[in-house]
């Protein structure tokens, strides 16, 4: 592997925020090894993993605690599994009751923490936690596999392995809180510490650590109920289970209201995909990892199973892009720059769902590279957050015209490009859709019509001395002041704006879930409307007595 | 207890709820917040400045002058520490006094002439009612005062202070002079090794 530097420049230069930053190109992400799952399994593999406390009933309700430790640190998720009837079982966010709770706490529990955590993690919302917690969430059983797992390893058999990959999991999360939220720790109590220094860190530790007590719940279920015939999960079956999750719109505007941080997160994507480029002379063992993962996940397709049209049409267009890709890959050249004739001729002759397919797997073979750039995924948004008011107005109207050109055709006179308004749902605690001109509401607007509102800002901008400052300009336009800080971070963070209107007829939410949660790392994209969707993550990732050994590659392990 | 970000999130949604646009309410859900990380009241404040704005009690703003004489209503401490925010560079170039006859709430200064200090590289002085604040560029502060502090002020006096020092040059000499006790002299040997000075010029 040889990089070369043309005049202190790579090879090839970044692609565009006006070629990546479509939303259409957004929700064609896949996971990667930036990915913070595999960043967490990479940064964690050499902790010590304990199981503190085990006290679960004949029914498989109770307490566990387990940690992860190294020297003197120690991270722990506590575990209260309940007794939940079928009538209460929801995954919606206004549920009030689940299977089981978590808490991810900072260091081992003592006996009166778990128990001041027994009173208020079985709530979630409801309750109150500390700045020694760190994380907090909730999940209910699948109930058709974590029956037919417990009753076929009570009868003393393995259960059915292709039943178990359509599904893919025991347990779904339906929501993984951090962040300062119900009186968790806030970031900055944690934000020094190396450990942590990537994107979601702690969120990813804790579903690492629930997909544990998933397994072990039904472990322990199958044996309390047939004790001398009942036998342990596999583990190459459990290994293949992850944890299910249902997400929902809350998490969409994450990804406009971050500007900065979604910047980090595609500038780490776009910089790997330039060093992949730039390798010069590439080896046939870097081609052989290329090609051994393409054909496992080929084989993994099968198990990705959905009902929605939506998704059936990306999921048969990605195949049919790889169908197109083999053939042509079959026949490439040994060149020099490799990878970068392979992208260029993806690019040409793909769908973007194939491109961004192709571009996640050309990362594979070059760990070294790519690696650390998971550590540029974060950033102190506090940093950015102060207007510049010395700058001039024509300043202001050529960040816009540089970065914005996309919007300024746009007419927002027109119905069907502000038909929707995004607000906070009274009922649900989180963020919601709706068509502004058929529901009540949209005078409480969440700041999330950013083109429309940018293209005020320029009507407005224009119409000032030139000369004037921003200082000037807001003492009047104080409705325009969030979209002048978002217009002063663009002129620094090009990939901070999604180049789409959030506010459109046309609009997918959908699309800007998926870009989330690829890079969490999440398979199996499932859309069960336009508006919520279900994943599986950690499928196939090592279990805890296997991360010391684990070398990255386990989101290509066959999945059967 | 709640944590920071729950603080700025509730205060971010309660400033947009009592009428202000969402660029200005982000800066007060981080005004808030950055008082209680610094011990002082800022919720209690914030609370009792929402009444006030229920009221109607506060001037429009207007750009900010070296003096800012009101007769009706009073200023209002974000809609005037915003606007000193957007003009720090100008406003602070000559240090000049920034009064304000009659301001609500002025504690809820604070945190934005912080962050025009850390802006303007100089230490933002606040006075009002015998309380005295020094801003130390969005760092610190220093306050000769635990409260209570005054839902309103006749005088509030602003200013950058010059960088003079605040010790003498004999004081910073004798402490260069010590600091030199780490280095250690160079032989004749360590000034033929690698890279050595004299050397290089051959």
């Amino acid at each position: 592997m040889k990089q070369v530097l043309k005049n202190n420049k790579h090879y090839v230069d970044l692609r565009p925020a006006s070629e990546i930053m479509k939303l259409s190109r957004l929700g064609s992400f896949h996971q990667s090894k930036l990915s913070f799952l595999r960043s967490f399994i990479r940064e964690f593999k050499d902790w010590d993993f304990q199981t503190e406390l085990f006290n679960l009933d004949k029914n498989g309700y109770g307490e566990i605690v387990y940690s992860l430790s190294s020297g003197s640190k120690s991270y722990s998720l506590i575990c209260f599994a309940n007794h939940l009837k079928d009538s209460e079982r929801s995954d919606r966010v206004i549920a009030k009751k689940w299977d089981s709770s978590f808490v991810l706490f900072d260091g081992i529990p003592s006996s009166e923490d778990v128990q001041r955590l027994k009173n208020n993690v079985p709530l979630q919302e409801k309750g109150r936690t500390t700045y020694k917690e760190l994380a907090l969430s909730r999940a209910n059983k699948s109930v058709r596999t974590f029956e037919h797992v417990v009753q076929s390893l009570s009868e003393g058999k393995q259960p059915d392995k292709n039943f178990l990959s359509k599904v893919g999991y025991l347990y779904r999360t339906t929501a993984v809180y951090g962040s300062g939220k119900f009186g968790l720790a806030d970031r900055f109590r944690i934000a020094d510490r190396t450990e942590l220094q990537g994107p979601f860190r702690l969120e990813m530790m804790l579903v690492y650590f629930v997909r544990k007590f998933t397994i072990d719940q039904v472990n322990h279920t199958a044996k309390e109920r047939n004790p001398s015939q009942a036998i342990q999960l596999d583990d190459d079956i459990a290994r293949n289970l992850g944890i299910g999750n249902s997400t929902g719109l809350g998490m969409a505007p994450f990804i406009v209201n971050h500007p900065t941080l979604l910047h980090q997160w595609i500038m780490a994507r776009e910089k790997a995909l330039q060093l992949v480029r730039s390798v010069q002379n590439v080896t046939i063992e870097e081609k052989k990892v290329f090609q051994k993962f393409l054909t496992q996940s080929i084989g993994n397709m099968k198990t990705w199973v959905t009902d929605s049209d939506y998704q059936i049409v990306k999921n048969n267009q990605l195949k049919e892009d790889l169908k197109i890709f083999i053939a042509y890959f079959d026949i490439s050249l040994d060149i020099e720059y490799f990878w970068n004739a392979i992208y260029l001729w993806v690019s040409k002759h793909l769908s973007d769902e194939g491109i961004e397919f192709i571009v996640s797997l050309m990362m594979e073979p070059y760990g070294k590279l790519v690696e650390p750039l998971s550590y540029e995924m974060s950033i102190n948004e506090d940093d950015h957050f102060t207007i510049t008011g010395s700058r001039k107005a024509s300043e202001i109207k050529k960040i816009i015209e540089d970065h914005y050109l996309w919007l300024i055709s746009v007419d927002f006179e027109k119905k069907e490009n502000i038909s929707n308004f995004w607000y906070y749902s009274k009922n649900k605690q989180e963020p919601r859709l709706s068509n502004r001109f058929e529901e009540d509401g949209s005078e409480n607007e969440l700041p999330l019509a950013i083109a429309r509102d940018i293209k005020k800002l320029y009507q407005e901008i224009c119409n000032v001395d030139p000369e004037s400052t921003l200082a000037e300009f807001l003492l009047s336009q104080k409705d325009l002041r969030y979209v002048v800080r978002r217009v002063l971070m663009c002129e620094k963070f090009p990939y901070s704006e999604i180049q789409d209107n959030t506010i459109a007829e046309t609009i997918i939410p959908i699309d800007m879930l998926r870009l989330k949660l690829s890079y969490f790392g999440a398979i199996k994209f499932d859309p069960k409307s336009n508006l919520w969707l279900r994943i599986t993550m950690y499928q196939g990732a090592p279990l805890p007595h296997e991360m010391k050994f684990s070398d990255d590659s386990w989101p290509y392990r066959s999945l059967n | 207890m709640e944590s920071f970000y729950e603080i700025e999130t509730t205060c971010r949604r309660a400033a947009k709820a009592s009428g202000f646009s969402w660029g200005v309410a982000e800066e007060i859900g981080k005004t808030v917040r950055s008082l209680e990380i610094m011990g002082l009241p800022g919720i209690k404040t914030f609370y009792n400045y929402l009444s006030d704005v229920k009221n109607d009690s506060f001037s429009k703003s207007s750009k900010i002058l070296l003096k800012n004489l009101e007769n009706k209503k009073m200023y209002c401490p974000i809609e005037s520490s915003i606007a000193i925010l957007d003009d720090c560079k100008n406003l602070f170039k000559n240090n000049d006094v920034i009064d304000f006859n009659q301001m609500a709430h002025p504690l809820l200064l604070i945190p934005m002439l912080n962050r025009a200090s850390n802006i303007i590289g100089k230490k933002i002085s606040i006075s009002f009612d015998n309380i005295e604040i020094i801003l130390n560029y969005n760092e610190s502060l220093v306050i000769n005062s635990k409260g209570p502090f005054p839902n309103q002020t006749n005088k509030v006096s602003i200013q950058s202070m010059s960088t003079e020092p605040t010790y003498s040059k004999k004081e910073y000499e004798d402490l260069y002079q010590l600091s030199l006790e780490t280095f250690v002299e160079e032989s004749e040997g360590k000034l033929s090794g690698a890279g050595a000075g004299l050397t290089d010029n051959d």
